[in-house]
């Protein structure tokens, strides 16, 4: 189900008055039902995943726990993990590695079913699989390192496996952070909602007038970069950091609105990245769930920076690039982390500094909205003919019928975020009084009736 | 929770006076701009109705034009040039069918001019896979745009997916197992009952040995499109030309189902006269039933010869320019006589 779907604005008034109609100690039960209808009403076959990932944390972490012995602690979490991961394999990577490895192709090639099985993972990919797996993941992990007591409880444990307000595209929130909140009793109260759909009406516009209005450009763009004059493909690129952000900031804000409705707080996935000085701070302010993951699970684990240099040289590209293959299996995917992974230590062992903050900015954002390209195109091919229509190489002539509106809108967008500073939006919103809050809601709420992308269209990180 | 009642009214009436203000703003400067994009069909219906005595529906088969044609005219334009005093102008999108035809047909203006309506008639957008096109949810995406309700309404309609949108991976399972199953029923001997095995039967040996692919696909093409019988209780497209009936009733409309020509020598002489048999069956079943509900049917089945089609390698209703002035003419003879009568 899509937060951007009819059916949600069905699903969440019933599942708001079931929750807040029982008492507490069986509102995990509605929160969980409901979770799983939110998610199976994609591919009921894939709830099967989140309930076999879900059941063998929860025995695993139990043994994590109930033994003193490090060999067997040891051998659960590996087992855990190994698994969460030849799940994520199989259905993720399997058909890619195949494909990309001379010798597995000549291998599978005689054997029809092996090569329907191959067909298979190829075409089914359960939504929100990269999510799901590394919150049970990060669960696991902290069990083992005794930062977590394990749940003992297997429904509120699957409840938190499954939450589904953040279950298909984050935030990817840590066990000691939310599995206390769903426990606890959430009194129905007029904060929560006023926040909660604050929250909304932001993500919603962020979404629906920002992110799909941007995608017929960015479409256009890179489906055909050969057809158009070089500055369209420029503006179509730019177009897709833009595009990318306010979808998956929309789809953050939405959660955290959804959750909120429940008293539930959802960690802040995004702290306008845009306006970063240099990379390392773009990671700490996009997709912050992520990164503190990738640094919490893998890059300390490695050493952190408490190791030689070129260790640190070579831990630092490979967490990069492992979080470009995190979003798929995909030469571009790898591309674009390492990328990342170069500016990082270009900007690192750089002798220049720049004496302009806005300077910076701008440079932070030319090179992040640059590795975008690998992070959209389709293939290799795709990325290297808009590189080549960036530099005007490709002789394309047409104009691009973008609605003009589109970029004002944008403009709107940026003004807001400028204006809400490092605060959230509905507390940005509660520093106005209500006739100012209220006005700027009427103009969100007309902004999406008569100018929202009226494509019904999936958030991008959904496929992750 | 304590809700200060005053207050929530006020905010009730502020989100209900923005709905309002925003269906205003967007039917006067977004709607129209937007239907050329969305909702073509409806685009044109509101500059055509006001100015046209006769309206011609149709998809690709109205304005498909071979590169060697020396009259480039479309079907409708070739109509509209034939008749005198009567003005009439050819609406159409490409692989619409009656179901996006209704809605667009419920919208003609009872004040209007247009008193005549010509509606095409596909044998194909019988069939199953057409029915089971894996496009079937973006035209109900489109067909949003097309309902009579507040166009703000059917925006987010479109916007929020409320419309029927069957995944590709659905249809195509559905498509398959009628070929399986969905079997023939006639009275005479037919050895292969369904399409699956009809499709399997067919072969195409080459003198030096081997298949003639290319000819074996195309056969199965037509198989696919044609080998079938029309089930007036089920076929939703039988639904859609009834429910066109009724509208064109109560708007006082004349109405004509141009069934349009099929390659009935291609189909014959790939796969015999099983084939044109259901093809002539199903014609006759239609211009049996509409004809009793006092449609004019207009019978191009068997009009165009096979080499006015433009396309070989395909089952289309596209034609040359010879094969279009076929079709416009019956289509011109049907609506004089329909027009005389009304004078």
């Amino acid at each position: 189900m899509l937060f951007n779907s009819w059916i949600f604005f069905l699903f969440l008034p019933l599942v708001f008055a079931a929750v807040y109609a029982v008492p507490q100690k069986y509102r995990w039960i509605i929160l969980l039902v409901a979770s799983y209808v939110f998610y199976g009403w994609w591919n009921a076959d894939f709830l099967i995943i989140i309930a076999f990932s879900t059941v063998l944390d929860y025995f695993c972490a139990l043994k994590i726990e109930d033994s003193e012995n490090q060999y067997i602690r040891k051998r659960w979490a590996a087992l855990s993990l190994g698994i969460n991961l030849g799940i994520l394999f199989l259905f993720k990577y399997f058909y890619f590695f195949i494909g990309s490895t001379a010798w597995m192709q000549d291998f599978v090639s005689p054997h029809q079913k092996l090569k329907d099985l191959v067909e298979f993972f190829g075409k089914s990919l359960p939504v929100g699989i990269s999510f799901y797996t590394f919150q049970t993941m990060s669960y696991t992990l902290d069990v083992y390192y005794k930062r977590a007591k394990p749940e003992r409880h297997l429904g509120q444990f699957a409840l938190f496996v499954s939450y589904f307000p953040q279950l298909v595209a984050g935030p990817i929130e840590r066990f000691t952070h939310l599995n206390e909140q769903l426990k606890v009793e959430h009194k129905l109260l007029y904060q929560n909602l006023q926040l909660g759909f604050r929250l909304m009406l932001y993500g919603f516009f962020v979404k629906m007038v920002i992110a799909d209005n941007l995608s017929y450009t960015v479409s256009s763009i890179f489906n055909d970069p050969g057809k158009w004059k070089y500055y369209w493909n420029i503006i179509g690129v730019l177009s897709f950091g833009f595009q990318i952000y306010a979808d998956f900031f929309g789809y953050s804000l939405i959660a955290q609105g959804v959750a909120k409705l429940f008293g539930i707080e959802l960690m802040d996935n995004f702290n306008r990245p845009y306006l970063s000085n240099n990379i390392s701070e773009f990671w700490k302010r996009w997709h912050i769930s992520l990164s503190t993951w990738f640094r919490d699970y893998v890059y300390i684990p490695l050493g952190g920076n408490r190791v030689s240099h070129s260790k640190w040289i070579f831990n630092i590209m490979l967490v990069f690039v492992l979080s470009g293959l995190w979003h798929g299996a995909n030469y571009t995917f790898l591309i674009w982390g390492a990328l990342h992974g170069l500016f990082y230590l270009v900007e690192r062992f750089s002798p220049f500094s720049l004496k302009f903050k806005w300077l910076n900015i701008v440079i932070t954002f030319l090179a992040v909205a640059f590795a975008w390209i690998f992070f959209r195109a389709e293939n290799l091919d795709q990325a290297f003919q808009v590189i080549k229509g960036l530099a005007g190489a490709l002789d394309g002539q047409r104009q691009l019928d973008t609605q003009p509106y589109i970029f004002l809108l944008l403009l709107i967008f940026g003004i807001l975020e400028l204006a809400r500073g490092n605060k959230r939006f509905d507390q940005f919103c509660a520093s106005y009084s209500g006739i100012q809050r209220w006005t700027l809601y009427c103009f969100l709420i007309f902004c999406i009736l008569t100018v929202c992308g009226s494509e019904y269209s999936a958030f991008i990180y959904f496929k992750f | 929770m304590i809700v200060n009642v005053k207050h929530t009214v006020y905010k009730f009436l502020a989100v209900v006076f923005t709905v309002y203000i925003s269906a205003f703003v967007y039917m006067k400067i977004y709607w129209v701009p937007e239907l050329k994009d969305q909702g073509p069909m409806l685009f044109n219906l509101l500059e055509f109705e006001w100015h046209n005595d006769a309206l011609y529906i149709g998809e690709s088969s109205n304005y498909w034009i071979a590169p060697e044609d020396q009259d480039k005219r479309t079907i409708s334009d070739m109509i509209n040039d034939s008749l005198p005093g009567y003005r009439l102008s050819g609406m159409q999108v490409p692989a619409y069918h009656a179901g996006m035809f209704l809605p667009i047909i419920n919208m003609i203006d009872t004040k209007s001019r247009v008193k005549h309506l010509v509606v095409t008639m596909n044998l194909r957008s019988f069939d199953k896979p057409w029915i089971l096109s894996t496009q079937e949810g973006a035209l109900m995406r489109a067909k949003c745009f097309y309902y009579s309700s507040n166009p703000v309404y059917n925006r987010m309609c479109a916007a929020l997916g409320y419309y029927y949108n069957p995944s590709p991976e659905s249809q195509d399972k559905k498509m398959l197992e009628a070929f399986e199953f969905d079997t023939l029923k006639v009275n005479f001997p037919l050895k292969f009952n369904t399409i699956k095995r009809w499709c399997e039967q067919e072969k195409f040996p080459l003198p030096q040995g081997g298949e003639d692919f290319p000819k074996r696909e195309l056969a199965d093409h037509y198989i696919k499109a044609y080998a079938f019988q029309i089930d007036t209780n089920t076929n939703p497209r039988i639904k859609d030309f009834d429910a066109i009936v009724k509208v064109c009733k109560q708007k006082n409309i004349k109405l004509y189902f141009n069934i349009l020509a099929e390659n009935i020598e291609w189909a014959d002489s790939l796969v015999g006269k099983e084939l044109v048999y259901f093809m002539k069956a199903n014609r006759d079943l239609l211009i049996a039933r509409y004809s009793k509900m006092g449609v004019v049917m207009v019978d191009n089945l068997e009009l165009v010869p096979g080499r006015y089609f433009g396309e070989k390698n395909w089952t289309t209703e596209h034609y040359s320019e010879q094969g279009r002035r076929i079709v416009a003419v019956n289509v011109c003879h049907a609506l004089i006589n329909g027009m005389t009568i009304k004078k």
